[in-house]
């Protein structure tokens, strides 16, 4: 099985769907990574120019008054109440005023007492997990340093991801399933193409339709449809030629025939009469041959196939209506077709001609002449053509559908009547059994016609 | 009875005419469709022998304008095509017969006078006339149980007014039947016929209508 996985062909819609939504998939990740990148980008910069701002806006306030403070302080060594007495509240921001000494003049409610452990230098700076601000008066006397707690920003930069992320987790799955449905229908004309192809056969050489397919199919289907008229084209001369040699080759053996007879008469009761009576012989084999390789040779071009059903009993009753009238088999064939009023099936009525004639050829040459050739037909449509005669052996059997392979028989026969009727019936979608000793019997030989 | 040949093989030809002739009728052989249709018009024949492939058309065709212009004549078609299609597209056109080449010419003599009889109406091969028994399909007379041979020309007087049994058959209708294009007829051919089947059979078996020609059986009128 391993084989049958490696040479598994490829399959032109698994490989649009994957490829499209791979790299639709790949290019939505960039997308989205780009657009993350750019919205934290930007969300730090809001925020950072938020803190800057808070900074310059407090420290224009608080110069001129923190001025006296400072003064005081140094001057009285007077420890200032550091934070103004307002009710406390949840700060997402908190400052501290610092002289240029780094004492902390003034916080803001949530601030640590403790100065914040950042150099007193212009600038942002990181503190464990906050984003530290610096400003510096412009007399240099005071600064302020203003801290934002990073959680909270990390969680509005969240909020802004997720607001930016959950729309555009919906285009992915649509995008699949619309680059899925595209494919299915695009490859839809594909499949009928195949499904129209797969319908043709010796009996069924329409052209294919071309209407309604898309442009890259049309050139595949005029191809196809030369092809087939080519193919035809073959078959049709194929079966011409079978059935025109026929005529071509069967009238002269005919007149040779028939000038062998009359020789016989006009010397009738000459020495020469057991010559002629051998060339006759001949001729007749030879016509018996040429039947046989014609039959095959239409066999071969596959005339069995039909898309016409036939009903098959008065082609049976005339087939054995030809042996009966021949002399030498008068009144040797019996028929009984049972019940049935109709024997319907899918065969051309030619090659069923030829695969009864064949079986009753057989049955009449090798039988025991002294016992009749039946031809029954079963209530499951099989037609039996049984002779009689000793049973033969089942290694022998095996082979005789085999081309020109013959029973061990003393009979006259070309070898080919059983491989012929094997063909046809197969073409057709029938079958040829063959049991010796018959059914029933423990003699004789039995054919059986499964139609298709 | 006098019979049309229609095959364009003239070997196969030459030795069906000889054949058939041997039994007693007479054969006209053409080789195309428009002299078989030529001798048509010009010949009362009492049986068609049809080839299906003619150098100038369809052997078919022929049998088809027959049939539609009402002609019920016998014909036999002689062909190479065996197919089963072939055979009843023949049958279906109106073919009393259907012999698939090559044949045994013995074999199409029995068909012929098989097809002959049914067309007579008589589809019985033993006919009984007074004393003499007459097997049409085995070419055996008994005349009291005894065995009579006759020639092939006497055959076919006989086989003539059989087929017109109880009406009186020409000397001409005789002949016609007998004697292809050209052949010589000496003058007094069918009474000489007709005297050795009385010696043969019967003084009474074949009456002389005088000066009108001849009847087997009973008169009609």
């Amino acid at each position: 099985m391993r084989e049958a996985a490696a040479t598994r062909p490829w399959s032109l819609s698994r490989r649009l769907i994957v490829s499209l939504t791979a790299s639709l998939g790949a290019l939505w990740l960039l997308a989205a990574v780009l657009a993350s990148w750019a919205a934290v980008h930007e969300t730090n910069e809001i925020f950072d120019s938020a803190l800057q701002e808070t900074a310059q806006r407090l420290l224009a306030l608080a110069v001129d008054d923190l001025d006296d403070l400072t003064e005081r302080a140094e001057r009285d060594g007077f420890e200032a109440e550091d934070t103004i007495p307002l009710p406390g509240h949840d700060e997402y921001l908190v400052y501290q005023f610092r002289d240029r000494n780094g004492r902390v003049l003034l916080r803001s409610h949530d601030a640590p007492e403790d100065p914040f452990p950042v150099p007193l230098v212009h600038g942002f700076a990181g503190l464990g997990g906050q984003r530290v601000y610096t400003e510096t008066s412009p007399d240099g006397k005071l600064v302020i340093q203003v801290a934002e707690k990073q959680a909270h920003r990390y969680r509005a930069l969240l909020r802004g991801l997720a607001s930016l992320i959950v729309p555009l987790l919906l285009p992915p799955p649509l995008a699949g399933l619309i680059i899925w449905r595209t494919v299915g229908r695009s490859i839809r004309p594909l499949r009928a193409l195949r499904e129209e192809i797969a319908r043709r056969s010796g009996s069924n050489l329409n052209p294919l339709p071309e209407a309604g397919l898309p442009g890259e199919l049309t050139p595949i289907v005029r191809d196809v449809n030369r092809l087939i008229e080519r193919l035809g084209a073959a078959l049709e001369a194929e079966r011409a030629f079978a059935a025109n040699s026929a005529h071509e080759m069967r009238t002269p053996v005919a007149a040779a025939l028939a000038q062998v007879q009359r020789l016989g008469a006009e010397l009738a009761g000459a020495p020469q009469q057991a010559r002629i009576h051998a060339i006759e012989e001949a001729l007749r084999r030879l016509a018996d041959r040429l039947a046989k390789l014609l039959q095959l040779a239409r066999a071969d071009s596959g005339v069995a196939v039909t898309s016409e059903t036939s009903d098959l009993l008065p082609i049976i009753s005339l087939v054995i209506d030809e042996y009966a009238r021949m002399p030498a088999h008068a009144a040797r064939i019996d028929l009984d077709a049972g019940a049935a009023d109709r024997l319907t099936a899918r065969i051309d009525i030619d090659a069923f001609g030829i695969v009864l004639r064949n079986l009753l050829e057989n049955a009449l040459r090798h039988g025991d002449p002294a016992q009749p050739v039946k031809v029954s037909i079963a209530g499951d449509r099989a037609i039996h053509v049984v002779n009689g005669g000793s049973a033969i052996a089942p290694e022998v059997l095996r082979r005789l559908t085999q081309r020109f392979v013959r029973g061990g028989t003393s009979a006259e026969g070309s070898g080919l009547g059983l491989a012929i009727a094997e063909k046809i019936l197969d073409q057709a979608g029938g079958r040829l059994e063959l049991h010796s000793p018959a059914t029933g019997r423990k003699d004789g030989f039995e054919a059986i016609i499964r139609l298709p | 009875m006098r019979i049309l040949l229609i095959e364009d093989e003239p070997s196969l030809g030459q030795a069906v005419r000889e054949h058939v002739a041997a039994t007693g009728h007479a054969v006209d052989h053409v080789l195309r469709l428009d002299d078989a249709r030529a001798a048509l018009r010009g010949v009362d024949y009492g049986l068609i022998l049809l080839d299906l492939h003619l150098p100038d058309g369809l052997g078919i065709d022929l049998l088809k304008s027959l049939r539609n212009a009402g002609d019920r004549r016998p014909v036999i078609i002689l062909t190479a095509r065996d197919q089963i299609r072939d055979r009843i597209e023949g049958l279906n056109a109106g073919a009393d017969d259907y012999l698939v080449k090559p044949f045994d010419l013995d074999e199409l003599t029995a068909r012929v006078a098989a097809v002959a009889r049914r067309a007579s109406g008589n589809p019985t091969p033993i006919i009984r006339l007074g004393e003499v028994e007459i097997d049409q399909s085995g070419r055996e007379l008994r005349r009291n149980g005894r065995r009579i041979d006759i020639t092939g020309r006497e055959w076919a007087v006989l086989d003539q007014l059989l087929g017109r049994r109880n009406r009186i058959v020409t000397k001409e209708q005789i002949e016609e039947a007998l004697y292809p294009f050209g052949a010589e007829i000496e003058s007094n051919a069918i009474e000489v016929h007709v005297s050795r089947l009385r010696k043969k059979l019967g003084r009474d078996f074949i009456a002389t209508v005088r000066g009108v020609g001849y009847r087997l059986g009973e008169s009609e009128t």
